[in-house]
């Protein structure tokens, strides 16, 4: 499982990052390497179940009382 | 950040219609049904009026600002430093809206029809065609709805009529048997659907010419209007408002009872393939979109580098979200509709009261 991740994201990477570093594109280079690092870092956690910060749960903390005050507001 | 090439207004009304309704079909009924019970048909029209508030909001700041992309208008209209910010959140929202897309349609694969195969490899499928097609810009993914169109249409059309013979019009009786609350309520749940038409915020700068995206906005608002309101009234008419609210896939089940004659069965397949390629135009431009967004904020010139590693983010994130389908359920009922409120309706409008008061706007680019 850990292979194939590594293998999956070296392909993405492949896909775009050769003809970036040709072009001397930095800043595009910056920005995917950031993203792709970032879905690497996510993946390998994932696989080898780490707690990871879920954004549902920070999205349902706040913004489910504000649906709840809403429904019994108006519905 | 400029894309080359443009769309029609026709098109974005009809790729409006694949940003909303493939999931719309599938999910929102059986929650609506829960809120509204058989008054639910009368939540679709008031959230659809609510969304033209939105419409109404995206198509002023279009014509303030023609061919910018809402990305870009954030920062014309707040400056540099708060504009990125707010830019930054609709990026990150929208990018959420497609980790839960992802993750709904997985989950119904997996969940309906294929139980023994892995939410992940449906996910990893769809996203390598999504990546593919939004890499070649908006252009071709407008162009793959003309395919997917026509069948969509006859084919919820099709199941309209061919389930009539189950249908039975006292299930939509009685009319607003516990007032206007429950109806608002649905609506409340309903409107995270269909105030995604934010979306055509951004892709609606490549619309030409720019004065028509009103028209594109009204037949996109109707025409999703339509077809939920068609889905949601066969459901209720088909299986009653008690039943409705116990189903999970409710157009799928809709499709499950068409029998005719005891030979003509079993469409919900052709439902399912149909449904995919409905589902990939919605995950396609969500994808597009963010990664265009993306690149607005950091200030590339060329979105496409972005679309791979955010598509596998995405992948990710869809898996990390929820545990269960009933988790995706029970936040899109509790959940979501706080949540895209805010950004949907709460953020656009902001940005026209400010634009407004502080008198900004570009017609002449």
């Amino acid at each position: 499982m850990i292979i194939l991740i590594i293998l999956a994201f070296l392909a993405i990477a492949y896909l775009d990052g050769p003809g970036l570093w040709r072009k001397k594109e930095w800043r595009e280079l910056a920005v995917m390497g950031i993203v792709w690092s970032l879905g690497l870092a996510l993946s390998l956690a994932a696989a080898w179940h780490w707690p990871v910060p879920n954004p549902a749960r920070i999205l349902a903390r706040v913004f489910g009382p504000v649906t709840m005050w809403l429904t019994n507001l108006i519905g | 950040m400029r894309e080359e090439g443009y769309i029609s207004p026709r098109q974005a009304a009809v790729l409006l219609w694949f940003a909303i309704l493939p999931t719309a079909i599938l999910f929102l009924p059986a929650l609506l049904v829960l809120r509204a019970h058989q008054d639910a048909w009368l939540s679709i029209i008031v959230a659809t009026l609510a969304a033209g508030t939105v419409a109404v909001a995206v198509y002023l700041l279009a014509r303030r600002f023609p061919h910018y992309t809402l990305f870009q208008c954030c920062e014309l209209i707040l400056g540099q430093v708060a504009g990125k910010a707010v830019a930054m959140v609709f990026v990150l929202a929208f990018f959420q809206l497609n980790a839960v897309v992802i993750r709904e349609f997985s989950e119904f694969l997996a969940t309906a029809v294929m139980p023994e195969t892995p939410c992940l490899f449906f996910s990893i499928s769809i996203l390598i065609i999504a990546i593919y097609a939004a890499r070649n810009g908006l252009e071709v993914i407008t162009r793959c709805t003309d395919f997917i169109l026509p069948l969509m249409v006859i084919f919820i059309a099709a199941i309209f009529l061919l389930a009539m013979p189950e249908m039975a019009t006292r299930h939509l009786l009685p009319v607003l048997e516990n007032g206007i609350r429950p109806v608002l309520g649905g609506a409340l749940v309903a409107w995270s659907f269909l105030g995604q038409v934010v979306i055509l915020a951004t892709y609606g700068a490549f619309v030409n010419p720019p004065r028509a995206l009103g028209w594109s906005l009204i037949t996109g608002l109707l025409g999703i209007a339509f077809f939920l309101g068609l889905v949601v009234m066969g459901a209720i008419m088909v299986f009653g408002c008690c039943e409705v609210e116990r189903l999970t896939f409710t157009a799928y089940d809709l499709a499950q009872v068409i029998s005719l004659g005891q030979f003509f069965e079993r469409v919900e397949v052709l439902f399912l393939a149909i449904w995919v390629a409905g589902v990939f135009i919605k995950i396609t431009l969500n994808l597009y979109v963010t990664a265009l967004g993306l690149a607005t904020v950091t200030g590339l010139k060329e979105y496409r580098p972005l679309v791979a590693p955010l598509g596998a983010l995405n992948i990710v994130m869809s898996c990390l979200l929820y545990r269960n389908i009933s988790e995706v359920r029970q936040d899109l009922l509790l959940v979501e509709p706080g949540w895209t409120l805010t950004w949907q309706l709460g953020l656009p409008l902001l940005l026209l009261v400010v634009a407004w008061l502080r008198g900004k706007r570009r017609t002449g680019a």
